[in-house]
């Protein structure tokens, strides 16, 4: 099973669990790492090297949702995931949503972890949409 | 057997949670029924524009009573959502046969009003609402709280113990 962990800058990762779980019920092996002002980097980055070092232990692997492509968050994130020699691999993704999120919950017995995340990014990048009423279709009945 | 899926939904179309269960099990359209809905031609546009790939109806209860024997004779599979238990108490009083390939009544999300008791996560029900499901259950109605395919479920019976604490 795979283990997902959404990195944010401030409390938007806890929110996005909260505001996911009122959609979706509850979110199995799904956890939240946030980089709090006042903690400040080293705080986040031994939370998250702890987070992650668990996840890779009981996980086939690791997929980490974060906010910002290039920010802190991901930046740690990727450099955890680059080490080498850990039980299971981890892929990253950048530009966290709910749709994202969401969809994450359906893919936990994945076996590759990379093509979960290429999969996810696919999905997730159509959820972003203006509205479009609905073609009209035939009154079958 | 033309329903493969029947939903309880206070969303009535709730986008993402629908196309879960459309994975799921067998979806070739959907039959969406509100009266408030249904009256409300713009909110009915946008509630229709949330689904693309699926056609959906909006029925009124009267047109649905009028409609879904049609739907239930078709060889498609239809997925039947009503915005409450009432909903579907007046469906099954019409005499509309509510049984279904998943061989459950599912009930997705139901939001705290005023008077309503909470049982689960995004899962109150009012003091008709409680009626209406005992009236689906004396049906012979097997009832299932679960928001989406993966997530833990319980019962009715497992419900009412909620709503009628015993003294």
């Amino acid at each position: 099973m795979l283990t997902v962990i959404v990195a944010t800058h401030g409390p938007l990762a806890k929110a996005l669990l909260t505001s996911a779980r009122m959609i979706w019920g509850d979110l199995p092996r799904t956890h939240c790492v946030t980089l709090e002002e006042h903690g400040g980097i080293t705080a986040f980055q031994q939370t998250l090297a702890d987070v992650l070092t668990e996840a890779v232990c009981h996980s086939s692997g690791v997929l980490v949702l974060c906010d910002l492509l290039s920010g802190t968050p991901c930046n740690l994130a990727c450099r955890f995931a680059m080490t080498p020699g850990h039980p299971a691999p981890v892929a990253v993704v950048a530009g966290v949503n709910l749709p994202m999120l969401l969809m994450s919950a359906e893919l936990l017995e994945e076996p590759d972890v990379h093509q979960v995340a290429r999969h996810l990014i696919a999905q997730a990048r159509d959820t972003i949409t203006g509205f479009r009423p609905a073609a009209p279709h035939p009154e079958i009945f | 057997m033309a329903l493969s899926f029947v939903r309880i939904d206070d969303r009535v179309i709730h986008g993402q949670l629908v196309t879960r269960w459309a994975k799921e099990l067998p979806c070739d359209g959907i039959v969406a029924i509100d009266d408030e809905v249904a009256a409300d031609p713009l909110l009915a546009s946008v509630m229709k524009g949330a689904i693309q790939d699926i056609p959906v109806w909006l029925f009124t209860v009267a047109q649905a009573i009028e409609k879904l024997p049609k739907v239930i004779a078709s060889r498609k599979h239809y997925f039947v959502i009503g915005k409450s238990p009432v909903t579907l108490r007046q469906l099954a009083e019409a005499g509309i046969d509510l049984h279904n390939r998943y061989q459950r009544i599912n009930v997705g999300p139901m939001s705290a009003r005023a008077g309503s008791i909470t049982i689960g996560p995004n899962q109150s029900v009012t003091a008709a609402e409680r009626d209406a499901f005992d009236f689906l259950a004396a049906c012979g109605y097997a009832i299932e709280f679960r928001l989406v395919p993966d997530a833990g479920c319980f019962s009715w019976q497992d419900a009412q113990k909620k709503v009628k604490p015993s003294a």
